[in-house]
Formats: structure tokens, C-alpha cells, sequence
């Protein structure tokens, strides 16, 4: 298909069992082990590959995985080390390329195109040069996908794992996609792959085989984007800023046990709200639409949205809309696990402009309050002060302990093991290893 | 030295990029000329404190060069004593870089972690895989901090 090997060079690094691996590595007793994250929801949200041995997968209640697996070590998670594994991660990447794209905590994009005469190595040597040195510096491992495109990269990375490598190259194109469905391919989801099975494109291979036309009239734009993709031919460049452009800001959250109370989880919803405004306006942005989600005890989700007459990221501006939300979205009697706060349409805060019907002296009281509001968070934590209406979900018996019902055991050895001079919400942006010597 | 500037004067100073002075300077006083009432201010030489202090090291680079691989480890244990390291103190362990003779190093015996020192005959702990004794990292500071 193509007379060129390498036209381009992508590089998908996706770390195995990422938050599994991250405990491995900060704690010697627990390597070889059967380990699991996500004791604070009561759910594996990670399992290391001795865990997947036995059947343990992510999404599985943690008393089914015990269940399953006396022996098992459940942990609660701790984002902060993973994201200082992350960190490093894309570090050692940018030893080789300048052009990484943090894509997610445990996956990366780097671009390596024309860069084998400057190493002095080809493409897979590159490739596992980074693989080694992640393993030597930071003891977990990840597997690497390489290609010439950001999709064929992706499939190429979830052939092989743990600590796999495999190579698509643009000669070995149409056959390396023979025994990948359509769904399997990154940004195809459940329904485009079903629309395409009924046209009968089953596989990769198939639908990499299909003439634009074809592509054309079944799938909009980004379906023949990733049509083109397949076939080899670029369209998602490799973005280099850290972490993608924020397009929207998502905060949900569970809350165990579920709760049948209107006004707890009312204040649930009101937590969320007010924590998604601080990071809109951390990011120095306004919304321009606020989605609502209750998500009920059987895990079907409802959601309302809005639009506002003015963009905004000030909870005292949005509670009554979103408590509006609330109530035609709240059902008596029914239990709820989780709810979220979505904000979407989001602009700058520079052009700040109210409109005539505004009250501009009280919107500008209103900017002075969240200044004032940040500056507490940002010096005493983000619980130190919220909305009224959020109170009872920062103040009750299940958030003592973090967020949920494990209550103490379910808060992360990081938060508990500090060093002279950390508190309990800073520490030192170094993992640190669990026992002493 | 100081000078005055009007603000309508600077705009053009700027655009030049006067090769005698700092561009950074020059914005600043841009900005609070711009910013005040009148369009006057001072505006004066920038300090050469702040160019001379790009050279300085943070005690983050002093203490990591090598950040990306730098781990903590608290000592509990009085194996070290002789080195002066003591129950309490933090260390920084540094993973995936060759040990050398006379380094403290963390070494994994039997699953569990000890401090030892390298002597010349175990030399080849520095290749990571030696039966039964794995090298975890090397010491490379031992932070004591009292308050």
C-alpha cells in the first residue's frame, strides 16, 4: 500500500496496569502480588496483571475480586503518585522528541519522525530505549505501539502487553488490521461499529478496504477521519500542549453507601458545582452551559442541561439554576450513587461583558467574593469553605475519610506517611517508597 | 539612572528592541506607564540583580539532578549509622542510574530493602540482577530536617 515504511513515525506509550504498577513500584512487598486500586469506591479501578491472572478486571466489586481471590491487596488510590508517575513518564519521552502528547495519565503520543539520524537508532530501537529506561528509573513498564498514524499507533499498542512493542508499518498495512473489529478501533464506539456491521464492515481490515464513497455516505466527518487514519493517512496530528485544550470541565463524583436522602445528595450535586467552578476558574473560564447528572443505584444516568444568559463560573450565580435542574431531574424514594456537574461551551474570562439587564455593581461583588474564595481554598484546601447548600456532603460522617464510606483505611499511605514539614494536603512532588530502611 | 518616558514614546523605544537594554524592563515600565493616570512614570534601568541570578540553582536541582528518577525513603533502621545516616532521616534514592564503589545504596536482599555500603568486590551489583541481592537505587542525600 505504501512504497515507504515510515512515512511518519508515531509512538503510542501506554502504560500496563497503570495504578497497579505504580503501587508495585513504590512498595517491594507488594511485586508479584495480586494487587488492586479503588478501595474508596468500593470497586477495582485498577488490577495488576497477578490480579488479571486470576480474573480480576477493572469495574469488578471489590467483594467479588475478594471473593474471588482471598489473598487479594486492595488499595485505596492515589492520584497524586500517579500523576507524578505520569509526569515522569512524558519525561523521558521528551528525551528523545520535543513532540509528546499527554494524552491521558497513562498514555502518551510522541512523534519520532526524522529523528533516527540524530539517535543514531531506528525507530523500534528508539522506542525501546524509552521502554528501558521508564523500567530502570521508574520500575513499571509500558507498551509501545509505533506507527504512522495516531489510530494505527493505538491498535498497534493493545497488541502486545505487558511491556510489548509492536510495529505497524505503513507496508504492513492492510493485513496487520485483519483480526481487529470495528468497534476496537479508537473513536469508533458501539454505534458507529454497529451501523458499519450492518453495511457489512466487520473488521478493520474491511472497513480500511472500503472506498470513500462508501465511507462517505454510512459515517460523518470524524468517522471518515478515522478512515483515513486506518488507511495511513494523518489527520490527528500530535498536539504538544501538556493535556488536551480544556473543552469542558467534569466533575462526578459516588458516593457510598447510596443515599435516598434529597437533601445529602442535593449536596452532592452542589459539591460538584462548586469544585467544577473553582478549576473553570482556575483555567480562567466561563461556561456558557451547565449539565446536571443523577446517576441512580442501578447505574442509569439522567441529566438536564441549561443554557445561561451570561457565561459564568460562580456557584452563587448557578445554584438556582442548577437546583432547578435538580428538581425536575430527582425522583422520591429512589436511591442515587453519584452525581455530576458538567460545564460545557466554555470561554475566556478577559471578555467579560454584562449585558445591559445586568446588575454590574452586584456581579462585580460577586468576582471580589470568588477572589477571595480561591485565595482560602488555595491556601487552607478546597473543603475550607463551599456553598451552604453543599454542606452536609463536606461535613457528614462519610466524608471524614476522604470521600466515602472506607472512611480512614481508604485514605492513600501518602496522605498518612508524612515527612517533617509535609501537611496533610502538600507533600513533596517525589514518590516515596512505603517502609523504611 | 532614572528617565522619563510618555507612553506614546516607549511604544516606538520598544518596537526597536534598544540592544542596550532589556526588553523585560522595558515592557514593565510600558505597562505602568499605561496603567497610571497622566501616562508619566519613571522609568528606570532594570536591576542587573535579576539577570545575574538566572544562574543560580534551585535546591530541587541542587538536591535531584536527576529528577524523573528520584524516589524518598525514610530510614528507620541504625545499619548506617557509621555513615552518619540516622533513624529519621529522608533519602533520596535515585533508580536506573550505575552504582559505583564507596556509594550507600538500597539494596533489595530476600524481598526485603537494607542500606549498604559498595566495596570493591560488589562491583557487579551495579549490573541490577546478582542472584539473591538486587539493587534498588543509589543514596544520593541524606536530608536530616529538624523543625
Amino acid at each position: 500500500m505504501f512504497n515507504q515504511s515510515w512515512p511518519r513515525a508515531i509512538l503510542l506509550l501506554d502504560g500496563d496496569a497503570f495504578f497497579a504498577s505504580c503501587e508495585q513500584a513504590v512498595d517491594p512487598a507488594l511485586l508479584g502480588k495480586p494487587v488492586v486500586t479503588g478501595k474508596e469506591r468500593n470497586i477495582v479501578s485498577a488490577a495488576s496483571y497477578e490480579a488479571r491472572a486470576l480474573g480480576i478486571t477493572r469495574g469488578v466489586t471489590l467483594w467479588d475480586a475478594k471473593k474471588r481471590c482471598p489473598q487479594l491487596v486492595v488499595l485505596p488510590s492515589d492520584y497524586e503518585t500517579y500523576s507524578i508517575f505520569s509526569k515522569r513518564v512524558f519525561e523521558i519521552m521528551r528525551r528523545y522528541t520535543p513532540t509528546v502528547e499527554e494524552y491521558s495519565i497513562d498514555e502518551g503520543f510522541a512523534d519520532l519522525t526524522g529523528l533516527r539520524r540524530l539517535h543514531h537508532l531506528n525507530y523500534r530501537d528508539i522506542t525501546k530505549k524509552m521502554q528501558l529506561e521508564i523500567h530502570k528509573e521508574l520500575g513499571i513498564t509500558v507498551s509501545a505501539g509505533l506507527s504512522i498514524t495516531k489510530t494505527l499507533a493505538k491498535i498497534a499498542a493493545k497488541k502486545q502487553k505487558p511491556a510489548g512493542f509492536t510495529a505497524i508499518s505503513g507496508r504492513d498495512l492492510p493485513t496487520a488490521l485483519s483480526d481487529l473489529l470495528v468497534g476496537d478501533i479508537w473513536n469508533i464506539g458501539p454505534s458507529t461499529a454497529e451501523l458499519l456491521n450492518r453495511f457489512g464492515i466487520k473488521t478493520a481490515e474491511q472497513f480500511a478496504g472500503a472506498s470513500l464513497e462508501q465511507v462517505g455516505k454510512i459515517l460523518t466527518k470524524p468517522g471518515v477521519a478515522v478512515w483515513n487514519e486506518i488507511n495511513g493517512r494523518m489527520v490527528y496530528p500530535v498536539a504538544v500542549q501538556q493535556g488536551a485544550p480544556v473543552q469542558s470541565i467534569s466533575k462526578m463524583k459516588t458516593f457510598t453507601p447510596p443515599s435516598n436522602n434529597k437533601s445529602y445528595v442535593y449536596s452532592q450535586l452542589m459539591k460538584n458545582l462548586d469544585n467544577a467552578c473553582a478549576k473553570a476558574r482556575r483555567h480562567l473560564l466561563l461556561a456558557k452551559k451547565i449539565i446536571i447528572v443523577l446517576r441512580k443505584n442501578d447505574f442509569r444516568t439522567y441529566g438536564l442541561e441549561a443554557k445561561l444568559s451570561r457565561p459564568s463560573a460562580f456557584p452563587l450565580e448557578l445554584s438556582s439554576v442548577v437546583e432547578e435542574l435538580f428538581m425536575k431531574t430527582y425522583e422520591k424514594d429512589i436511591f442515587y450513587r453519584a452525581t455530576g456537574v458538567l460545564l460545557v461551551d466554555l470561554m475566556g474570562n478577559t471578555v467579560f461583558q454584562p449585558s445591559l439587564f445586568d446588575d454590574t455593581v452586584k456581579i462585580e461583588k460577586i468576582l471580589f467574593a470568588y477572589r477571595a474564595i480561591d485565595e482560602l481554598r488555595e491556601k487552607y484546601g478546597k473543603y475550607v469553605i463551599c456553598q451552604g447548600s453543599a454542606l452536609s456532603s463536606v461535613v457528614s460522617p462519610a466524608h471524614s475519610g476522604g470521600e466515602n464510606s472506607g472512611g480512614r483505611c481508604a485514605e492513600p499511605d501518602r496522605k498518612k506517611r508524612l515527612l517533617k514539614g509535609e501537611t496533610k494536603r502538600r507533600h513533596l512532588p517525589l514518590p516515596l517508597f512505603r517502609g523504611t530502611v | 539612572m532614572p528617565r522619563i518616558f510618555h507612553t506614546f514614546s516607549i511604544l516606538p523605544l520598544l518596537g526597536f528592541g534598544l540592544e542596550s537594554c532589556h526588553s523585560r524592563g522595558f515592557s514593565a515600565s510600558y505597562r505602568s506607564a499605561s496603567g497610571g493616570n497622566g501616562g508619566v512614570r519613571p522609568a528606570s534601568w532594570p536591576s542587573p540583580a535579576e539577570e545575574e541570578l538566572q544562574d543560580t540553582l534551585s535546591f530541587d536541582e541542587w538536591l535531584m539532578p536527576r529528577k524523573e528518577s528520584s524516589f524518598l525513603l525514610p530510614v528507620g533502621s541504625t545499619d548506617m549509622q557509621e555513615a552518619g545516616i540516622l533513624p529519621g532521616d529522608t533519602l533520596i534514592v535515585e533508580k536506573g542510574f550505575p552504582a559505583h564503589p564507596n556509594d550507600v545504596v538500597v539494596v533489595d536482599l530476600h524481598g526485603s530493602w537494607k542500606l549498604r555500603r559498595l566495596n570493591r568486590q560488589d562491583k557487579n551489583l551495579s549490573s541490577p540482577e546478582k542472584e539473591d541481592c538486587r539493587l534498588v537505587g543509589v543514596v544520593t542525600a541524606v536530608i536530616r530536617k529538624y523543625h
